[in-house]
């Protein structure tokens, strides 16, 4: 039988990439091969600056600073279609491009997986202080129809989460990432921090990723 | 201004992220302490080390070391302490360096050790032959006559191990310079994991630099599990 073919795609500030956001992917590219499915491509797509959060530096730079920090990988591409649309694009609705566009390149049988920490995942059942859901549940059960990868981080229990909320098809559709070879502790924001006081960042992010941020002065 | 160069030692199996992020921490704390870094030295042990089967040989970890410090201006590998038929006491490895440092930089550079929490940890230890595995005069020589750092590691607490030892007088304890990594703390990288990985044919990619990856590939290391 032949192997499916999925895409991973992996939404976030990316402000700026680490280290830790690649790793992210290249465990669940190892954790999906090893299910017998084959991983043709993985999207970073930074987040729109629509989305408001003020530390958050113009979506042209992070989008370059994605673009820097894939170079050397030869399955992993920046995507700019969310980061230049004009209004914040829902979760669902970038998948639900990804899914369009990469199913008109790549064939019909191939899908587009969410990759998600699962941090992420345990939030889905929490709620706002004005008593409103974080998420909508609609979004979250059409995202697992489509396809969830999930990192586990230590101290959450994204299965127990999924299991309580018990989405349609949520066992065959939800894949958590086993055997993570090195846990994601680098954040963006202790990587901004340490540029702001000028220490170094070096070795927690490609040096082409350094490289840019120094010659356009960023996160001074 | 005070100068200093650093020294990292150890098996290097293959080098990390870990290990690189290590130096760089030790850096930027001195360099905010008015301490100049003129140079940072990673030295594999040697094959003799031990008989660990694990342990590859110094020839590749060298080359392995060198291709890890490749795209670093302050960092080189050096292959003294590697080439020598027997094991080197860690204390003869900082005198040696602090003898070529001088004769580089100037009579006027000190030489520190950089090592992990879990290395201080380790001074404690009783070999199964029942001596120590490091000797307590060594210890105290090494704090008093260069100077050690230590990186805190997650499960570590090299303070406290440090001051149960009876044998080290309890004033040296705060000559110790402790860092924490709070940029990047990459601890969970360690080479065991990405031995496993290698073997395992999974992806070690961003958890140690390209030309590492690369060099492993075109050497075929690691791969008999």
């Amino acid at each position: 039988m032949e192997k499916s073919k999925v895409v991973i795609l992996a939404v976030g500030s990316f402000n700026p990439p680490t280290f830790g956001h690649l790793r992210m992917l290249e465990d669940a590219k190892t954790s999906l091969e090893a299910s017998g499915k084959e991983v043709v491509e993985g999207i970073l797509s930074p987040v729109s600056d629509a989305y408001g959060k003020t530390t958050l530096i113009g979506s042209y730079h992070r989008l370059a600073m994605t673009d820097a920090a894939v170079k050397s990988s030869d399955w992993l591409r920046a995507d700019g279609w969310e980061c230049s649309q004009p209004v914040w694009t829902t979760t669902l609705n970038v998948l639900k491009h990804h899914q369009q566009e990469v199913k008109s390149r790549r064939g019909p049988d191939v899908d587009v997986l969410l990759l998600v920490g699962g941090d992420v995942v345990e939030t889905f059942d929490k709620y706002n202080a004005d008593g409103s859901l974080v998420w909508n549940l609609e979004d979250i059960q059409e995202i697992v129809s489509i396809g969830l990868v999930v990192q586990p981080r230590p101290g959450s229990d994204p299965e127990e989460t999924l299991k309580n909320l018990d989405f349609l098809g949520w066992t065959q559709n939800v894949h958590v990432i086993k055997n993570v070879i090195a846990p994601n502790a680098i954040s963006s924001t202790s990587l901004r921090a340490a540029l702001k006081e000028h220490r170094s960042i070096k070795y927690t992010t490609p040096d082409e990723v350094i490289a840019y941020i120094k010659k356009h002065n960023l996160y001074e | 201004m005070k100068r200093v160069a650093l020294l990292a030692v150890g098996s290097f199996n293959p080098p990390t992220i870990a290990h690189l992020r290590m130096l760089e921490v030790a850096r930027c704390h001195l360099e905010s302490k008015d301490t100049q870094v003129v140079e940072g030295i990673m030295s594999p042990v040697a094959d003799s080390y031990n008989n660990k089967s694990t342990l590859i040989k110094a020839s590749h970890r060298l080359e392995m070391v060198r291709a890890a410090t490749k795209s670093s201006e302050w960092i080189r590998a050096d292959g003294w302490e590697c080439t020598r038929a027997t094991w080197t006491r860690t204390l003869d490895v900082l005198a040696h360096h602090r003898e070529q440092v001088q004769a580089k930089f100037g009579s006027d550079v000190g030489l520190m050790l950089v090592v992990g929490g879990d290395v201080v940890d380790s001074f404690t230890r009783i070999l199964p032959d029942g001596s120590n595995l490091w000797k307590s005069a060594d210890i105290i020589k090494i704090i008093t006559e260069f100077g050690l750092l230590v990186l805190s590691r997650d499960q570590s607490h090299p303070m406290a191990t440090i001051q149960e030892m009876t044998e080290i007088p309890k004033n040296l304890a705060e000559k110790i310079e402790m860092i924490v990594d709070d940029v990047c703390p990459v601890s969970a990288v360690s080479s065991t994991r990405l031995r496993a990985a290698i073997s395992a044919k999974k992806s070690i990619k961003y958890a140690t630099p390209d030309e590492v990856i690369d060099y492993i590939r075109i050497n075929d290391l690691y791969r008999s599990s």
